[in-house]
């Protein structure tokens, strides 16, 4: 039985470490430009389909093996991630530029029917537009399929990359925000848009480098997802955009920590529903859905949110 | 004077009328009739509705080649999506259009039976090429036939197939929550216990999900002799990779709704040995298979036929040997269905039976080797 | 210095200043009266670069200052201390300083929060305490040093006795008063008329968007522009809106 909880454990920290990653470009970009962007599991898309396009220039390329270990191959494995992860960051920024741009000072509401659209366009984009992107694709399995079991608990090394590669995506970032000049600009405008402009702040700048960071991330988030089901899909965003907004409403919108915190409990919340209840796994998503909503009736804003009375 | 004048209206009413059935003799060479395929050409079920769609069309292109009915045959297509509501919608629209008068639509069964009241309501037919519920043509409902296989006759075949075959006595089954997982697993079950085997383990999940290896984890300590899947394509991939990762060697075993060759693409190295039972004979054991390959080749279409091109094109050929009899008249063609007890198809020598399934039926066990899903060996 | 000439402000369609007249010279203390709601606030809000639509001229040291962005004006030597203790709550001490010095090097910045804390002692044993965990009074000191970080030659500070407790209005004012002698002029913004014109060397009165009154003050005098000694009485009427 404990063996049966801790598989499920370890199973729910490589979603945990996906979803928070989604989740918290959905909460800064929420807590600096006031949208909540219903888009942003689709930009993660962009990300996943411009590096799958590098993959398979490299593989048409035929000279290369991507699953061969070797210094060549590392590298052009890894530019074909980061390609990803640009395209992405890009990829975000074009449609901040054409579409939430011209709506800054629109109520929030024009800008997340906006994002709902900037969703339908990506998506039907790769559908119509990449070779074959109606169906799903395999994304290439360059993390080994080996595994480690420790009495009786099997820990693939995609858990372990997936898991480690988010760690160090959210210390970076963490660094960034409590210790850096750019972190207290960002907080700075998340506790206080007046005072921090009066500081000399400017929040349009801040708003740009920010929707590049969660971008980014998002597409980090996407090639995890990829490399963990090691299948893609044009619409595997639409379940990215759900599950990272629930963790980052359930943390509390505008803070990292709590996106961070309400990931971990949509994984695990997932994980142990399915594994445990009888017929469970149709019912995760209830499970979720109902402890979002019981944690907004006890604290509105959060777990660790704080009222948006701030915000001007 | 008068009666000259009533010869001359008689005479310009005669050229009148004359010219009018001239015209009318004109149109009625040129004339088109609508025949329309629905069903998922976009969403997660692209390639399977495109294929389908195919070769439909090249039933069509060839009597149209031929010059055998009074008319042109043109296929029109509308999607369905895979989602009831867009597929209610596609068979209103061709309810309204007065061209259009037969019809063979759904690949999936929720939509299926979604769309069944609306067929009814304007006396078309759908001559079902894909949707295996058993429900769609037990009804009565006098518009619905269907050319392909029905669950009910692939499941006792997979549990006997199971059983007797392979020496599988648990299993544990993976279901979508809808109807096409429920028909799968309902008329499974009995089957498959009626010859001594035990269900272990039911796991739903919902059309969409990307992980399962909570249910998975789940089942893995259950040790079953075999896992069966009754869903679709992309679930399918994700189940059988994800069952590899976590080190779960036992048979991956399901139904034709997941026999595709996205799904040979999709679940890559883990896919290799997944067994389905197949409602679709191989292509080489049909009277018209070998040849149907070579003119579907031949017609250039860009996408394969796909598993139920085959049923595609059946249903063409019914329908045009039902406008042969009939002529375009929705209310002739939904009578004459039943009556029809010898068509020659793609299959073979067929009648359809009362309640409109074209007989006999072909199920047979396939296995994926390499990139082909080939014959299970005996 | 700082010279106002002929501004308005709107909201919208909503007119919150019209015509105003008003100058600060360098190393003065001006107050401007007014009650709630009569566009103070909006008049400081416009000259640090983020207030409403605006026309007019508004000048700082001969520079248009409609002209400068937000960091350009701070560099110019303005700074701003909003009404009710606008620090960043969930930063710490140490942290709202650091920001004083936004548009300011790295160096220069370590050496001014240095120089603030040894300033303001209390200050120093709080700075990393979350600035939303202090008592009013040292949330507006520190709102103060903070605006001090940036070297400003000129600081406006919107309400700064708002919601203070009287012996805690003192201290703000003596600070206030402090920082004045060392030459940075001052525009204070206020209701608590008595405590602003304690610490001015002019005063303006603004009444529903425009200045009605405006004066010296000199030794508990009260003169106004045309050289009128003012009663107290005068005075309060204006403030209180009857002489408009």
């Amino acid at each position: 039985m404990i063996e049966l909880v801790l598989q499920h454990a370890v199973n729910a920290l490589a979603l945990s470490a996906i979803y928070a990653l989604v989740a918290i470009g959905i909460s800064l970009f929420f807590g600096v430009m006031g949208i909540v962007n219903l888009a942003h599991g689709d930009i993660a898309t962009i990300g996943v389909f411009v590096s799958l396009a590098a993959f398979q220039f490299l593989l048409g390329a035929g000279a290369v093996d991507i699953t061969a270990v070797g210094f060549a191959v590392a590298l052009g494995n890894i530019g074909a991630l980061l390609l990803g992860i640009v395209g992405a960051a890009a990829g975000g920024l074009l449609f901040y530029r054409i579409a939430f741009y011209p709506l800054r000072n629109a109520p929030p509401i024009i800008g997340l029917l906006c994002s709902v659209g900037v969703g339908f366009m990506i998506r039907e984009s790769i559908l119509n537009f990449y070779p074959d992107g109606r169906n799903p694709q395999p994304f290439p399995a360059i993390i080994p399929a080996d595994l480690i079991e420790i009495g009786g608990v099997i820990i693939q090394y995609k858990h372990i990359v997936v898991v480690s590669v988010a760690l160090l995506a959210v210390l970076a970032l963490a660094y960034c925000v409590e210790r850096t000049k750019f972190g207290r600009a960002m907080r700075s405008v998340l506790n206080n848009r007046d005072v921090a402009r009066s500081l000399g702040v400017s929040a349009q700048r801040l708003t740009v480098i920010v929707f590049a960071l969660g971008s980014a991330l998002a597409g980090l988030a996407g090639l995890m997802n990829g490399l963990y089901y090691n299948l893609v899909q044009s619409d595997m965003g639409v379940l990215l955009t759900v599950k990272g907004f629930t963790a980052a409403v359930i943390g509390g919108l505008g803070n990292i920590y709590g996106a961070l915190l309400g990931a971990l409990l949509v994984g695990f919340i997932e994980a142990l529903t399915a594994g445990f209840l009888p017929a469970g796994s149709a019912y995760k998503d209830i499970a979720v859905f109902g402890v979002l909503i019981v944690i907004l009736i006890v604290r509105p804003y959060g777990l660790i949110g704080r009222p948006a009375t701030e915000r001007v | 004077m008068k009666a000259l004048k009533l010869i001359g209206c008689l005479a310009a009413a005669g050229v009148a009328a004359a010219s009018v059935l001239a015209i009318s003799g004109v149109s009625a060479q040129q004339r088109v009739v609508k025949v329309a395929y629905v069903g998922p050409l976009t969403g997660p079920n692209t390639a399977m509705g495109i294929g389908t769609r195919n070769s439909m069309e090249l039933a069509f292109r060839e009597v149209n080649a031929k010059n055998i009915l009074p008319f042109k045959v043109e296929l029109v297509s509308e999607t369905d999506d895979s989602k009831p509501s867009t597929g209610v919608a596609a068979i209103q629209k061709l309810c309204n259009d007065p061209d259009v008068v037969a019809t063979s639509a759904h690949w999936n069964s929720p939509v299926a039976l979604a769309t069944i009241p609306y067929f009814k309501g304007c006396n078309l037919l759908n001559l079902v090429s894909g949707a295996s519920v058993d429900a769609l043509t037990e009804g009565g409902v006098e518009e619905m036939g269907r050319v392909s296989t029905p669950f009910g006759y692939l499941l006792p075949h997979l549990a006997e197939s199971l059983v007797k075959r392979m020496n599988i006595k648990t299993i544990a089954i993976i279901k979508s929550r809808d109807a096409f997982g429920e028909a799968g697993t309902k008329g499974f079950i009995p089957e498959f216990e009626k010859r001594g085997g035990k269900v272990i383990a039911i796991e739903d999940y919902n059309v969409g999900d990307r992980d399962y290896t909570a249910i998975l984890t789940k089942v893995r300590q259950l040790k079953p002799d075999a896992v069966y899947l009754s869903g679709l394509t992309t679930e399918a991939a994700l189940v059988v990779r994800q069952m590899r990762q976590l080190g779960m060697k036992m048979p991956f075993v399901g139904h034709a709704g997941w026999q595709t060759s996205t799904f040979v693409e999709a679940a890559g190295e883990a896919g290799q040995g997944a067994i389905v039972v197949t409602s679709l004979p191989f292509l080489s054991q049909l009277p018209d298979g070998e040849g149907f390959a070579k003119r579907y080749a031949a017609a250039g279409f860009r996408e394969p036929p796909e598993a139920y091109g085959p049923f595609g094109y059946a249903a063409g050929q019914v329908i045009i040997e039902l406008l042969k009899r009939h002529g375009p008249d929705r209310k002739a063609i939904v009578a004459g269905l039943r009556k029809l007890q010898d068509v020659e198809t793609i299959f073979g020598k067929g009648r359809f039976d009362e309640r409109g399934e074209l007989q006999p039926k072909y199920v047979d066990m396939a296995v994926l080797k390499g990139k082909e899903w080939v014959q299970l060996p005996k | 210095m700082l010279e106002i000439e002929n501004f308005s402000a709107r909201y919208g369609q909503v007119s919150a200043l019209q015509q105003v007249a008003l100058r600060v010279e360098a190393g003065e203390a001006v107050c401007l009266l007014g009650s709630n709601g009569a566009g103070k606030s909006t008049l400081i809000r416009s000259v640090m670069g983020i207030g409403p639509d605006i026309g007019g001229q508004l000048r700082f040291e001969n520079k248009d200052l409609l002209a400068l962005r937000v960091e350009d004006r701070i560099r110019n030597g303005i700074a701003v201390v909003f009404e009710g203790r606008g620090i960043l709550q969930s930063m710490t001490v140490h942290e709202n300083l650091l920001m004083g010095g936004f548009c300011r090097g790295k160096q220069e910045v370590e050496h001014a929060v240095e120089e603030a804390m040894s300033t303001f002692p209390i200050l120093k044993s709080r700075q990393n305490q979350l600035a939303g965990t202090l008592s009013g009074g040292e949330q507006q000191m520190l709102a103060i040093a903070r605006a001090l970080i940036a070297r400003p030659k000129l600081i406006m500070l919107d309400e700064p006795s708002m919601g203070l407790a009287p012996i805690v209005v003192e201290t703000v004012f003596e600070a206030i008063a402090e920082i004045n002698k060392r030459g940075v002029a001052i525009l204070l913004v206020e209701q608590n008329m008595h405590m602003a014109l304690s610490v001015s060397n002019r005063f303006y009165v603004l009444n529903c968007g425009s200045i009605v009154l405006e004066g010296k003050v000199g030794d508990g005098v009260f003169v106004s522009g045309d050289g009128r000694a003012l009663s107290e009485e005068e005075l309060e009427s204006a403030y209180m809106g009857e002489k408009s």
